[in-house]
């Protein structure tokens, strides 16, 4: 949908006025007979409805979607514009002990922001760490449980408690936790795995320990992580745990540089690596890898092509997406995060074509270096 | 649209639009053609200096918003290029739109009618500014709309997007 629709309906195609046009010239061949055309006349206040939707274009979505109340013809329009059927991911800010979270659109040209309130949930379990599926999730401890919250929705669940013996770190999750098929990982400080499905009432301990890894995805049904110290790639599944290590050199320089990021990434149906280093001269570095299954190497790419990722800073988490079709930057990189050491802003795009940086500050008025601020990508899901 | 801000041709030929209410404006092809409803009229029906071809236009363009329109037409037609630059055309397009509720309405109405992209973007902005800080209720009365919705119906409405209601 866009604003011009009906413009250029009306700018290439002379017959796109008909009940108006054809009176016209009537009326301009034959003036006896001009005020014929004025039975089209609005009398009334009634307000056209390409002219509704010309003006609410021009509105951030929290305010077209409250005023879809208006009427049912505004309606009709304001759902055309519900930032959940947007697939492009939100800037999502959260604090320690505030049931808001702030919105904020990275698309060019428009500056959009808005709050959203979570009602119900106790002040203390709004300590989110995590982003996975349009969810926000809490590290559970002795004293609350896991909190899985979808802020479009406001649904939010409350996971088993922790007993003595319980994870206390979440770990990956392989869709929405209200699908049915979901399996949602956690671990202790031991490194061992509990499972939790949708329906169960408690959690459930994996035989085995899994090795340390950097960074996780769940992928065509299992489950991939990788160690750039150890190499180690594993595959596995859970219920029960069945694992597959295979040996995935190194290969960036991990000596020389700080790792600030590692992702693993589905992309276009391929894993992909992206490594963030930090030099002493050049604030940040990317390198972009993808997984040859076949031959265990990663092989190095200069290019996303059309996809643009979206990355959590230190989460090691990240989102692909195609840029043409969400409508951003394509063979860029969107970064936000929690650092201190050097200016980025609220987020930064990393352009991959040209390696420049450009860093979008925090909206006036929000204090950026409030503690237990949290900041992640978030792509709305109704689920 | 685009080729709406070509140059004049030769100044010669004039077109006359007429309100409702008896006034008449004369203005030339290049401004006529930065609405597409009047430059796609023209091509069919043509014009010339002699004989200018008079367009009646529909009784809810009077001939005050008319020449708030004509007034950016002629303006726009002219180009960034002379009198001052972009910014003189930025800041009279921010003049421009300084009305009171009812003609800035009517203005919006006389723009999509008679297509001026460009217009219907300025005076659209114009009313998103005016409406967007007011209550759904106010947004009702500005536009004298009346909600056809019941109690249950707007309910479920804001149960689904929740957070647009805070």
């Amino acid at each position: 949908m866009t604003k011009y629709e009906h413009q250029q309906q009306g700018g290439s195609d002379t017959n796109a006025l008909p009940p108006i046009s054809p009176k016209l010239a009537v009326a301009t061949s034959d003036k006896n007979h001009k005020r014929e055309i004025d039975e089209n006349a609005e009398k009334t206040k009634y307000i056209p409805i390409d002219i509704v939707e010309s003006i609410l274009t021009e509105m951030n979505p929290r305010d077209i979607m409250r005023l879809g109340t208006v009427c049912k013809d505004w309606r009709a329009i304001s759902v055309q514009f519900d930032p959940m059927t947007r697939k492009i991911p939100w800037l999502i800010t959260t604090k320690v002990w505030k049931a808001t979270c702030r919105l904020r659109s990275v698309e060019e040209d428009e500056d959009s922001f808005f709050k959203i309130k979570f009602p119900g949930i106790p002040m203390l379990w709004t300590l989110f760490y995590n982003c996975s599926h349009g969810w926000l999730v809490t590290e559970p401890d002795h004293y609350s449980p896991m909190i899985l919250l979808n802020p479009f929705t406001s649904v939010w669940l409350q996971l088993p408690a922790c007993k003595p013996a319980a994870p206390n770190s979440f770990v990956c999750m392989s869709s929405a936790p209200t699908h049915p098929d979901c399996i949602l990982l956690a671990r202790d400080y031991t490194n061992h795995l509990y499972v939790w499905r949708p329906g169960d009432e408690s959690w459930t301990l994996e035989e085995g320990v899994l090795e340390a890894f950097d960074t996780i995805i769940s992928f065509k049904g299992l489950f991939y992580t990788w160690n750039h110290r150890s190499w180690c790639l594993t595959i596995f599944q859970v219920l029960p745990l069945r694992l597959r290590k295979l040996v995935v050199p190194c290969p960036f320089d991990s000596h020389s540089s700080y790792v600030r990021n590692l992702s693993l990434v589905e992309s276009c149906g391929n894993i992909l690596l992206v490594c963030i280093t930090e030099h002493v001269l050049q604030p940040l570095v990317v390198f972009l890898f993808r997984l040859d299954l076949e031959k265990k190497v990663w092989i190095k790419m200069e290019s996303l092509g059309d996809q643009a990722l979206f990355i959590v800073i230190p989460r090691n988490q990240a989102i692909s997406v195609s840029a043409r079709e969400v409508g951003c930057s394509a063979n860029c990189i969107y970064l936000t995060g929690v650092w201190q050491p050097f200016p980025l802003g609220e987020f930064s795009v990393y352009n991959l074509d040209n390696h420049i940086i450009e860093s979008f500050p925090t909206f006036i008025g929000h204090n950026q270096r409030r503690y237990g601020c949290n900041r992640f990508w978030i792509t709305p899901s109704l689920s | 649209m685009s080729e709406g801000t070509k140059e004049p041709d030769g100044g010669e030929e004039k077109v006359v639009l007429k309100t409702h209410d008896g006034q008449e404006f004369t203005v030339d092809m290049a401004t006529a053609n930065q609405s597409g409803t009047l430059k796609n009229l023209l091509s069919e029906v043509g014009s010339s200096s002699n004989n200018p071809q008079v367009i009646p236009l529909p009784s809810s363009i009077t001939s005050r918003v008319l020449g708030k329109v004509v007034e950016y037409c002629q303006r726009h037609a002219a180009g960034g290029g002379r009198r001052g630059g972009m910014q003189a055309l930025e800041q009279f397009d921010e003049e421009l739109v300084e009305l009171d509720k009812d003609m800035l309405l009517d203005v919006t109405y006389a723009a999509a009618f008679l297509d001026v992209p460009r217009l219907l973007d300025l005076t659209s902005q114009a009313v998103a500014d005016a409406i967007k800080n007011m209550s759904v209720e106010e947004v009702r009365h500005y536009f004298g709309v009346v909600s056809d919705f019941t109690e249950e119906e707007e309910k479920v409405i804001r149960s689904e997007c929740p957070w647009a209601f805070e």
